[in-house]
């Protein structure tokens, strides 16, 4: 019976040898260029290595992980810059898209283009400009705060303004495929429901909890876990902007991955910080998807 | 009466805030284009213009002749492409079998490589470069486009694969056609929004790309634009020369402002097709 089993499961895969060949390519990229890296991300994590030697240290660059005071700042930046954003994008780019709904088909389209325009340009082309908007002596931004009668502010060299600033950047730069993904999504709810709802006397804002909020339940699940697994890898930025600084305030995650990798060539613990992420990231989209999915359900 | 007015107004307020919107987020790349024609002091100056004035090349012209400005574009482009076309024929080919065909083992390849796109590239960053440096590729151009490739539009190519009618291929099957000659003559051709999308993503993808070249060039043989450029025009934290640096940005932009409007119709399909692609 086993014989047999093995032999059927032989004939059926001589059968398909055609789909094999067609993966073949795609399997072997696969296998070169992303498993085989992801274990040895892992497994670096547990040696001391540079570009010249490898040696195997155990668990010691988790245990400096976490008595390294900068590792706790560069989460909590990177927490502090995801529980900020999610919630303001998210919500803008739900009330843009419900807004954008309502215009007709041309003017639909024009917006949807200008809105997508900053998402599709470069990182750091956004970066300089800003760079050179933020400039505290000849930035637009300090003088539209003197027209306000306001005191100029050091965007990118005081604590504060510095998470505003790379606030700021991210929201402008990003904030378009959020809309464009509402947007289908809810031109996407047939109009029926809406008709049935108006006939059992339901006003707008009743329409609105119970069949469009619950309809675009999906949407806000993959915006919100795609934004997420996004901002947690949020490193050009800041990079750009303010380097990390002041004082670390900006560092993130990823920022400090590659500082320690390729400026300090130190790659035992830049792959534990990578692995570390990695545990991050697909636990809290596990949690967020199970979570959404929920509501989803009700 | 009323009715008709009060809804002439809604949406003429609804079109004003969202052109608001749109002008808040096309600000910046405005600005980076009219800078790139203005001298540094124009640029500079408080207050300032919002309208350009006095327009001049001279920012393009320094960067051409003080910089492999040229160099770093034609890297970029055979980087963008050559990575463009190797992940869009693999993404074609694997999304044609899992849509097409069935096999063993075909639930778990396709699970195994949708977990990977959660995957952060962060953590094969570094066994990457080790590894393209073992393999004399560091620094070089194939070393930067061959690790791009990735299963990322996976699901975009098989959701749209599956929609095309088998009937298709069993006709041309028993036309006598071969496996490839399906694949080539059948599928691609109907496959033309979907290969469009997927160019056009991953050209603008690897176009912009930033970290990896950023680690893998040391050479202005090998530079991108974007890195030439940041390497040339921007100090942490600063502008040195403004104009230039806007000139630059406006180099990396350019292009893909062109692709956008080219093929605006492929982008939405794209984004909305599969809701899944970012």
């Amino acid at each position: 019976m086993q014989r047999l089993g093995w032999k059927a499961l032989w004939f059926d895969i001589k059968k398909a040898r055609s789909a094999y060949i067609f993966l073949l390519p795609t399997l072997l990229g696969f296998l070169i260029f992303q498993a085989k890296p992801l274990i040895e991300g892992i497994r670096l994590s547990f040696f001391e290595a540079n570009l010249k030697f490898q040696t195997f240290i155990g668990l010691k660059n988790y245990v400096d992980l976490g008595n390294d005071p900068l590792f706790w700042i560069e989460l909590k930046n990177t927490f502090f810059f995801a529980a900020v954003l999610i919630p303001l994008t998210t919500f803008l780019a739900l009330g843009i898209s419900l807004l954008l709904a309502k215009l007709g088909n041309k003017l639909q389209t024009f917006f949807r283009a200008a809105f997508y325009i900053p998402v599709v340009s470069a990182g750091i082309v956004m970066s300089m400009v800003w760079l050179a908007l933020f400039n505290p002596v000849y930035g637009l931004l300090n003088y539209f705060l003197s027209l306000l009668g306001l005191e100029p502010v050091l965007w990118l060299a005081m604590p504060v303004p510095a998470k505003v600033a790379i606030c700021i950047v991210v929201v402008t730069w990003t904030i378009g495929i959020k809309i464009i993904i509402y947007l289908a999504a809810i031109l996407g709810i047939p109009k029926t429901y809406y008709e049935a709802a108006e006939l059992d006397g339901a006003g707008s804002l009743k329409k609105f909890y119970h069949i469009t909020l619950p309809l675009l339940a999906p949407a806000t699940a993959f915006v919100v876990v795609s934004g997420t697994i996004g901002l947690f890898q949020l490193w050009q930025v800041p990079y750009l902007l303010t380097g990390g600084g002041p004082a670390y305030t900006t560092t993130t995650f990823v920022l400090r991955i590659y500082q320690i990798g390729f400026n300090y060539f130190n790659f035992g613990v830049a792959a534990t910080h990578a692995v570390v992420l990695l545990g991050l990231v697909l636990s809290i989209a596990i949690v967020q998807f199970g979570y959404l999915n929920k509501q989803l359900e009700y | 009466m009323y009715n008709k007015w009060l809804h002439k107004f809604l949406y003429a307020s609804t079109t004003g805030i969202l052109a608001i919107v749109a002008i808040c987020l096309l600000f910046p790349l405005y600005w980076t284009f009219k800078g790139s024609f203005e001298l540094s002091v124009i640029f500079m100056k408080i207050p300032p213009r919002f309208f350009p004035s006095i327009l001049t090349l001279i920012n393009y012209s320094d960067l051409f002749t003080l910089y492999p400005i040229l160099r770093w574009i034609i890297n970029s482009a055979i980087v963008a492409g050559a990575a463009t076309i190797i992940s869009v024929s693999l993404t074609c080919a694997s999304g044609y079998a899992f849509a097409k065909k069935e096999f063993p083992g075909k639930k778990y390849l396709f699970w195994t490589f949708l977990a990977t796109m959660m995957v952060p590239s962060q953590i094969t960053l570094i066994p990457l470069f080790i590894l393209m440096r073992s393999l004399n590729l560091y620094d070089t151009l194939p070393g930067l486009f061959l690790p791009a490739f990735g299963v990322g539009s996976l699901l975009l190519a098989r959701q749209f694969m599956s929609t095309i009618p088998s009937e298709f291929i069993d006709s041309a099957k028993v036309d006598g056609a071969s496996e490839f000659g399906i694949f080539l003559h059948v599928i691609l051709p109907l496959a033309k929004p979907l290969i469009g999308a997927l160019c056009i993503f991953s050209f603008v993808g690897n176009w912009t790309n930033f970290l990896w070249p950023l680690i893998m060039c040391n050479s202005n043989a090998s530079r991108t634009l974007p890195i030439g450029i940041a390497l040339t025009t921007w100090v942490p934290g600063g502008l040195p020369h403004v104009g230039r640096a806007m000139a630059g940005a406006s180099l990396i932009a350019l292009p893909i402002l062109v692709v956008f409007f080219w093929f605006q119709k492929y982008f939405t399909k794209g984004i909305t097709l599969g809701g899944v692609k970012g």
